[in-house]
C-alpha cells in the first residue's frame, strides 16, 4: 500500500526545496523546518515501504510511474523498490534527517540559512532518486543533481575565494567522470534500445563481445570514481572540506560519495560478466585505499584527515566489490555511513567549539590547536571515539565486522595485492584516526601557545580565556543518536550478516549471480598476480592485530612522546616522504598544471599563432582581394540598389500619405474596431453555421 | 469537454481580450505594442488548438499558417520599435495621444 | 481518471494561469522593462504550450523567434528610451472598452458550449522530426510559394523601413 507511494520519497524533498528557498526566510528557523519535515518525511515513508517489502509475501519488483500524459507527450521513469534500494533509502533517510537536526544548531546564525535549507533537500531528494531510479535517465538525472546540489553546498560561502573555487573544482571532476559514464550510458540506449536497469542488467552480459563490455563497465566505473573520489578523480574531496561541516557529513562521507557504490551495485551484473572490468574495479579501490590512508598521516586539518578516511574507505568498498564481495561491500558501506557521519558531526561540534577560541576557519580546524578537549567536551569525545575505534575496526564494533569481511573477500578471490593493501591500510587507518583522537582530546589544550607563538601581532588583543563548553543538545544528540547505531550495528551484524545477505541475494538471482553464504558472488575473478596469502590465519587475528598496531603506534607518538615523529619526519628519507605525502602526491598541481597551464596557456597559445599567421593570412588576402569586388559592386550600389531602395522609400511615402487620409489617429478606437469586427465575425460565422447564440447552452 | 482545447480556446479568447484592453486602455506606445503582440499571439493559439483539436498532430498547414503568422508579426514589431524610437527622437514622449493630437494639427 | 491524465490537466491549468498572469502585467506594469520581460515569459510559455500539443516545429520556432528575437529587440529599444513611468491610463477609454470586453467575453462564452466533441480522428502518420521537416519543407516550397514570396518580400521592406525610420534625427 504505501510502496504505490515510493515516488513521494525522492519526490516531497526535491518539491520543499524551492518552497524552503522562497519562504525560509519568513519562518522562525528559518527553513531547518522544512527541511527535518523533508528528510523526515522521506525518512517514515521509506521505513514504512521497508516494513512493508519484509512482510510481504510477494512483492512488485518495480513501478512504473507515468509521470505526464499528455496525448502527445509522455514521460514515463521507473522507480525501483528492491532490496538494494531499501536498505540504502533508508541509510540516507536517517542521516539526512540526523544531520538536518543537527544543522539547526551547527548553522545558527549564519546568513543565507534558507538557501542552505533548500539546497540540503535538493541533495536529499536528487540523492533518492539515485537510490529508487529504475532506469538510468532518472539515475542520471538524480545524478547530475546530485552534483549540482554539492557544488551549492561546498561553495555555500561563495564569498571566500577558497570555497568558491573549491565547488568549481568539485564539479568539474565529478564531470570529467560523468562524461566517460555518459559515454556508457549511450553505448548501451544504442545497443539495447532501452535504459531501464533490470532490462540491461539481465541482457547486456550475453550481447555484447567482452571487449566492448570491459570498455562499459569501465566507462559506468569511471562515472562512479568521479563521484565517489577515487584514484585519480579524488581531488576535489579534500578541497569540498571548505563547506560547512554538516555538509562534509552528509554529501562527502556518508551519502553522495558512495552514490558511486550504489551505481556499481546497481549494475553489477554488468561489470561483473567482465573480468578486466573486476580487476579495474579492484585495484583501483585497494589503490585509493591505500594512498589516502598514507595522505592522511601528515595532515593536521581535523576535516581532510576524515575527507582522506572517507577516500580510503570507499576504496574497500570498491575493492571489495571487485573481487566479488557484493554483499560485503554493501556491509561496510551500511557501516561507513553510521560511523564516518557521526565522525564528521563530532569534528563540527569540536570546530565549532574551536572557533570560539582562535576565531580563524581555517585555524579552527588544525589539530595542532587542540588538545585536552576530553575534559569539557565528554560527549563529543566519548562518541568520536566509539566512530574512531568503529573505522579502525575494532571489535565489537561494526567497522571490525565490515572490514574483516571485505579482507576476507580478497582472501577467497587470492589476490595478494588487494590483500596486503587493505591490510597495510588497516594498520594506517588505525593509526591516523587514534592521531586525530588523541591530538584532539587528549593532554593541554594547544591554542594558546600556538597563537602566541604564531599569531601574536593579531591575537594580543583579541584573546580572551574562552570557556570550553560541550555543544548544545541538538547537536549532541544526533552525535549519541549515531554513536548508538554504530555499536547496536556492531552487536547484532554478525547476527543478521547472513540474513543481509539472503535480502541482497535476490536482487542478483534474477541475474543469475548466485551469492554465497558469505555474500561473495561466484563470479570470475582473476587476480592480476598470485603471491602470498596466508592462508590459514582468519583474517580477523591479522585485522585485530595490524589495528592494534597502528593504535599503539599513536598512543606512543602523541600520548607518551617516546616515538618521536617529528624526528622521523626531519631525517632525509623522512622528510622526503613526508614532503611527498603533505603535497598529496603532487596530485593537486597536477590539476592546475593541467588545466589552467595546459588549457589555458598551451592550447590558447598554440590557438593562437595559428591564428594570427594563418588565418589571418588567408583573411587579409581576401581582404585585398575584396576590395576589388567591393569597389565595383559599390558602383553597382549606389546606381542601381540606392535606386530601388530610394523607390521603394518614395513609394512608400507615396502610399502611406494616400492612406493617411482614411485614418484617423485615435488608436483606442482601432483597438474597438478590432473588438467590434470580431464580434461581427464571430456571430456571422456562428450563424453560417447555424448555432443559435443567444441561448444558454452549457449543456 | 472539459479538456485540455476547451482550456486553451478559453485562454486565447482572455488573451485577445487583454490585448484589446491593453491596446485600448494604454498611452505608452510601447504597451500598445505588447498588446499588438498579445493580440496575434491569441490568435495563433487558437489555430494551433483548433488544428490539434480536429486532428490527432496539428496538422502541418495550422503549423505554417502559425509560422506565417510569427514572422509577420516579428517584422510588424521590428517597424513598430523602429516608429517607437523615431517617435521618442522626434517628440520625446512614447505618449501618443500628445502625438497624435500633434500630427492633425501639423497636417 | 487516471493519474497521468489529471497530471496532464493540471500541467495544463497551470501553464495557462501563468500566461494569464503574464499577459495581465505586461500590460499593467509600471516599468516598461518589467512589461517587455512579461511578455517574453508569456512568449516562451505559449511557445510550449504549443510543443505540449504536438506542434513541435511552431514552438520551437515560436520561442527562436519570437520569445528570443523579438523580446530581445524590445529589450534593446528600450535601452535607448530613458526612464519614464508609465503615467495613468486614459480614463475616459476605460468605460467603453470594458463594455466592449465584456461584451465580447459574453457573447463568446456563452456559444462555446456548441463545440461539438471530436468524433473520428484522422491519423496523420508522421514517425519522427525529419519526416515533418521533409514535409514541412514539401508544403512551403510546393504548396505556398506565393506565400513565400510575399512574405520574404515584406520583411525585405520592412527591414528598410525600420533602418529609415529609426534614422530619423531631431531636427
Amino acid at each position: 500500500m504505501f510502496t504505490e507511494y515510493a515516488w513521494l520519497i525522492p519526490f516531497v524533498p526535491l518539491a520543499l526545496s524551492p518552497i524552503a528557498l522562497i519562504l525560509g526566510r519568513k519562518l522562525p528557523k528559518e527553513g531547518a523546518e522544512l527541511g527535518i519535515l523533508g528528510a523526515g518525511f522521506s525518512l517514515i515513508l521509506a521505513l514504512l515501504v521497508t516494513i512493508e517489502y519484509i512482510t510481504s509475501p510477494e512483492h512488485p519488483a518495480s513501478i512504473s510511474f507515468t509521470w505526464i500524459n499528455l496525448i502527445q507527450f509522455k514521460l514515463d521513469f521507473l522507480i525501483v523498490v528492491d532490496p538494494l534500494s531499501i536498505v540504502m533509502m533508508d541509510i540516507v533517510g536517517i542521516i539526512a534527517t540526523l544531520i538536518m537536526i543537527y544543522s539547526l544548531g551547527y548553522m545558527h546564525g549564519e546568513k543565507g540559512l534558507a538557501r542552505y535549507f533548500a539546497e540540503m533537500l535538493l541533495f536529499t531528494g536528487s540523492m533518492l532518486t539515485i537510490i529508487l531510479a529504475g532506469d538510468l535517465l532518472l539515475l542520471f538525472i538524480g545524478w547530475e543533481l546530485v552534483g549540482v546540489s554539492s557544488y551549492l553546498l561546498i561553495g555555500f560561502w561563495y564569498t571566500r575565494p577558497p570555497a568558491a573555487s573549491a565547488a568549481k573544482k568539485a564539479f568539474l571532476t565529478t564531470r570529467m567522470g560523468d562524461i566517460f559514464m555518459l559515454a556508457g550510458i549511450a553505448y548501451l540506449y544504442k545497443e539495447c534500445g532501452t535504459l531501464e536497469i533490470a532490462t540491461l542488467n539481465a541482457t547486456v552480459p550475453a550481447i555484447l563481445d567482452p571487449k566492448l563490455l570491459a570498455l562499459i563497465g569501465i566507462f559506468l566505473f569511471i562515472g562512479a570514481m568521479g563521484k565517489s573520489a577515487q584514484f585519480p578523480l579524488m581531488a576535489w574531496l579534500w578541497d569540498a572540506m571548505e563547506g560547512p561541516t554538516t555538509v562534509s557529513a552528509i554529501l562527502h562521507s556518508s551519502t553522495m560519495v558512495k552514490a558511486g557504490v550504489y551505481l556499481v551495485l546497481r549494475v553489477y551484473p554488468i561489470i561483473a560478466s567482465s573480468p578486466t572490468a573486476l580487476q579495474f574495479v579492484a585495484y583501483v579501490g585497494a589503490f585509493t585505499a591505500f594512498i589516502a590512508a598514507t595522505m592522511a598521516l601528515v595532515e593536521w586539518d581535523i576535516k581532510r584527515v576524515l575527507a582522506y578516511s572517507t577516500i580510503s574507505q570507499i576504496g574497500y568498498m570498491m575493492s571489495a566489490l571487485g573481487v566479488g564481495g557484493y554483499a560485503v561491500g554493501y556491509l561496510h558501506l551500511m557501516s561507513h555511513a553510521f560511523f564516518k557521519a557521526l565522525l564528521f558531526l563530532c569534528a563540527g561540534s569540536v570546530v565549532h567549539m574551536m572557533h570560539e577560541i582562535v576565531h580563524d576557519p581555517w585555524l579552527s580546524r588544525d589539530m595542532r590547536y587542540m588538545g585536552g578537549l576530553y575534559r569539557d567536551m565528554r560527549i563529543t569525545a566519548l562518541t568520536m571515539l566509539i566512530g574512531a575505534l568503529a573505522l579502525a575496526g575494532i571489535f565489537p564494533l561494526s567497522g571490525f565486522w565490515s572490514k574483516d569481511a571485505v579482507i576476507e573477500a580478497a582472501l577467497e578471490a587470492h589476490d595478494p595485492i588487494v590483500y596486503w593493501l587493505l591490510v597495510i591500510t588497516a594498520f594506517l587507518t588505525a593509526f591516523y584516526i587514534m592521531r586525530l583522537w588523541f591530538n584532539t582530546f587528549w593532554g593541554e589544550l594547544r591554542a594558546p601557545k600556538m597563537l602566541k607563538e604564531h599569531h601574536s601581532s593579531e591575537h594580543e588583543e583579541k584573546h580572551e580565556h574562552v570557556h570550553i563548553h560541550e555543544s548544545p543538545p541538538v547537536m549532541t544528540i544526533p552525535l549519541v543518536i549515531l554513536a548508538t547505531i554504530s555499536v547496536i550495528l556492531g552487536i547484532i551484524m554478525p547476527f543478521f550478516k547472513e540474513s543481509f545477505v539472503e535480502f541482497l541475494a535476490g536482487y542478483l538471482e534474477h541475474y543469475g549471480i548466485h551469492l554465497n553464504h558469505e555474500g561473495i558472488a561466484e563470479i570470475t575473478y582473476e587476480p592480476l598476480w598470485h603471491g602470498f596469502i596466508p592462508e590459514s590465519i582468519p583474517v580477523a587475528a591479522i585485522s585485530l592485530l595490524f589495528a592494534g598496531l597502528g593504535m599503539w603506534v599513536a598512543y606512543e607518538s602523541y600520548v607518551t612522546r617516546r616515538f618521536m615523529v617529528d624526528r622521523l619526519s626531519a631525517g632525509g628519507l623522512g622528510k622526503l616522504l613526508s614532503k611527498v605525502l603533505e603535497s598529496r602526491y603532487g596530485l593537486d598541481g597536477l590539476y592546475l598544471l593541467l588545466s589552467e597551464k595546459l588549457a589555458w596557456k598551451c592550447i590558447s597559445r598554440g590557438l593562437s599563432w595559428v591564428d594570427t599567421k594563418i588565418v589571418d593570412g588567408i583573411v587579409n588576402g581576401i581582404g585585398r582581394s575584396g576590395l576589388l569586388v567591393a569597389k565595383i559592386s559599390d558602383l553597382f550600389d549606389r546606381l542601381g540598389i540606392d535606386g530601388l531602395v530610394n523607390a521603394i522609400g518614395n513609394s512608400l511615402k507615396w502610399l502611406g500619405g494616400r492612406f493617411r487620409r482614411i485614418e484617423i489617429g485615435i488608436i483606442e478606437i482601432y483597438a474597438l474596431l478590432i473588438a467590434l469586427g470580431t464580434l461581427f465575425v464571430f456571430i456571422y460565422g456562428m450563424w453560417l453555421l447555424g448555432y443559435p447564440i443567444f441561448s444558454f447552452p452549457f449543456g | 469537454m472539459l479538456n485540455e482545447a476547451f482550456i486553451l480556446i478559453i485562454t486565447s479568447v482572455i488573451l485577445f481580450i487583454l490585448g484589446i484592453y491593453g491596446l485600448s486602455t494604454r498611452r505608452n506606445a510601447l504597451k500598445m505594442l505588447i498588446s499588438i503582440e498579445l493580440l496575434i499571439n491569441a490568435a495563433a493559439l487558437n489555430i494551433i488548438t483548433f488544428a490539434y483539436y480536429f486532428y490527432s498532430l496539428v496538422s502541418l498547414d495550422a503549423q505554417i499558417f502559425v509560422l506565417f503568422i510569427i514572422a509577420l508579426a516579428a517584422a510588424e514589431a521590428a517597424i513598430g520599435l523602429s516608429i517607437f524610437l523615431a517617435l521618442h527622437r522626434l517628440y520625446g514622449v512614447p505618449d501618443l495621444d500628445v502625438v497624435s493630437k500633434l500630427r492633425e494639427t501639423g497636417e | 481518471m487516471e493519474l497521468g491524465l489529471i497530471i496532464g490537466l493540471s500541467v495544463i491549468v497551470g501553464l495557462v494561469t501563468l500566461t494569464i498572469l503574464s499577459g495581465i502585467l505586461a500590460i499593467e506594469s509600471g516599468e516598461m522593462m518589467h512589461a517587455v520581460f512579461f511578455l517574453g515569459v508569456l512568449l516562451v510559455i505559449i511557445g510550449e504550450l504549443y510543443i505540449l500539443l504536438g506542434a513541435e516545429f511552431v514552438g520551437v520556432v515560436q520561442i527562436l523567434v519570437y520569445a528570443g528575437g523579438v523580446t530581445v529587440l524590445m529589450l534593446f529599444t528600450l535601452l535607448f528610451i530613458p526612464r519614464t513611468k508609465e503615467r495613468l491610463e486614459k480614463p475616459f477609454m476605460r468605460i467603453p472598452s470594458l463594455i466592449t470586453v465584456i461584451l465580447l467575453l459574453s457573447i463568446i462564452l456563452m456559444s462555446i458550449g456548441y463545440v461539438s466533441p471530436r468524433a473520428a480522428v484522422p491519423e496523420i502518420g508522421y514517425e519522427n522530426i525529419v519526416e515533418i521537416l521533409h514535409n514541412i519543407a514539401e508544403l512551403l516550397v510546393v504548396d505556398y510559394k506565393p506565400l513565400i514570396g510575399i512574405v520574404a518580400l515584406v520583411i525585405f521592406i520592412v527591414m528598410i523601413a525600420s533602418a529609415y525610420i529609426s534614422s530619423v534625427k531631431r531636427e
